[in-house]
């Protein structure tokens, strides 16, 4: 139907794959795939367990998939739960949903609004976190990174949100809001409420909102 | 094997790349991830790298990107074999190796004329050996002997090769790349060569 010669794998009740190579891939029931899966479109819509690689053009899960290996995808979006054990690689990644990933985590560009783990390294050249859950991420390492607050259409400040924990970020250009962070380092610093840093390392500029704690500023773009 | 090793503070001012950079291309597998190595230091943990190899691959990096994208250019730059054959006698035309290498490979092996990649890496090495000037004829034969055997334990080629040498006797010996090794006193390394780097160049030369 269109995607050539690959063939389709549907799975609607509950049933279990070896793998391969496949154009359009759906799961709505529950599925044990135990080889690598490669297809053009995945979509998931039930349960997915996937217990080596991944790798999809574009991925979409909307109910919950677990996957023992990496995770490759061009286009990634999860609506629903996603955990990843080895590493997780996508151009473009968002989500709003709950991903947990042991392994490092890469993007092109990235898009968080749900819930977030990662164990390793989250890097990307653009990532953007609204901070609608616990973000926690061991080192990061961005080109851009935007952290604020979950946009809502009336009453925002009265709604909860969450924070993002980090032990080092390093980027050239952060805006943070509520931010636990050990290390942060980038050309450009900007702290907004809620913030905690125990170091910050800037190389051009730096400025911080009042009610963020800061524990010390290095200036690393002057020489000593 | 102790190397020099360069904090990335260090390395963003002295490659003059951003942060960015340098994580896109680790993402892109453009800089391998053994060679972040991380290391306690009084501010915490710190990530450090072996200074040459990076300082050179990021010059490649800038030089290439220009005109390669970036994820043809990391399959330059893999270890990981490629798809490449050539005949023998190209690879001397190319002026990859020279006559000498080639023809002790040809006799050695016998009914090449197509050399798959491992192939010509092996002939580079025997290239390599005989321009050192510190391997014999003799002890180049004995390379393309032993070189199958090196290639099926470290399959991806991550790996030096040295010729120990003992009273004027040479023997070949495979090693990761890092790994410390001890010797007769008497005995010596007479020639090393880093396969990875090798392959690398290769790579670059043959794609």
């Amino acid at each position: 139907m269109g995607d050539g010669a690959k063939p389709k794998l549907t799975v609607m009740g509950q049933s279990s794959a070896a793998g391969g190579d496949f154009g359009r891939v759906r799961i709505m029931g529950q599925a044990v795939v135990k080889g690598p899966l490669t297809c053009e479109h995945l979509r998931v819509m039930g349960e997915l367990e996937a217990r080596a690689d991944v790798s999809a053009e574009a991925a979409t899960i909307m109910g919950q998939a677990t996957c023992r290996g990496d995770v490759t995808a061009a286009k990634l979006q999860v609506m629903g739960a996603l955990e990843c054990d080895g590493h997780l690689s996508a151009g473009v990644f968002k989500t709003a949903g709950e991903v947990v990933v042991r392994g490092n985590c890469g993007a092109d560009r990235a898009l968080i609004r749900g819930a977030l783990t990662v164990e390793g390294l989250f890097s990307a050249d653009e990532a953007r976190f609204r901070l609608h859950g616990p973000y926690r991420v061991r080192e990061m390492g961005m080109g851009r990174l935007t952290v604020e607050l979950p946009r809502y259409l009336w009453k925002s400040s009265m709604r909860r949100h969450g924070t993002l924990e980090a032990d080092v970020i390093e980027a050239d250009e952060v805006h943070l809001v509520h931010t636990r962070a050990r290390v942060v380092r980038a050309q450009v610093v900007r702290l907004g409420p809620g913030c905690e840093i125990e170091c910050v390392e800037y190389g051009q500029s730096y400025d911080a909102h009042p009610d963020a704690k800061v524990g010390r500023v290095i200036d690393a773009g002057r020489p000593e | 094997m102790d190397e020099e090793l360069i904090s990335k503070k260090e390395l963003l001012d002295l490659a003059r790349i951003s942060y960015g950079q340098l994580y896109r291309w680790k993402r892109k597998k453009l800089i391998p991830e053994e060679w972040f190595i991380r290391k306690a230091t009084f501010t915490g943990q710190e990530t450090f790298f072996p200074r040459d190899k990076i300082l050179s691959r990021i010059e490649q990096i800038k030089q290439w990107k220009e005109d390669v994208p970036l994820d043809e250019l990391a399959k330059r730059l893999s270890p990981a074999g490629v798809e490449i054959e050539r005949a023998g006698e190209d690879l001397v035309r190319l002026g990859i190796v020279g006559d000498l290498a080639w023809r002790l490979y040809a006799d050695a092996v016998p009914n090449v004329r197509i050399l798959a990649f491992p192939d010509i890496v092996c002939v580079y090495l025997v290239h390599e050996a005989l321009e050192s000037g510190q391997v014999s004829l003799d002890e180049a034969r004995q390379l393309t002997a032993a070189y199958p055997r090196f290639v099926t334990v470290f399959r991806d080629m991550q790996m030096c090769v040295d010729l120990v040498r003992k009273l004027g006797v040479g023997t070949w010996l495979a090693r990761a790349p890092n790994a410390e090794i001890a010797l007769d006193p008497q005995a010596n390394v007479a020639f090393s060569v880093d396969v990875a780097s090798a392959v690398e160049q290769l790579k670059l030369r043959l794609m």
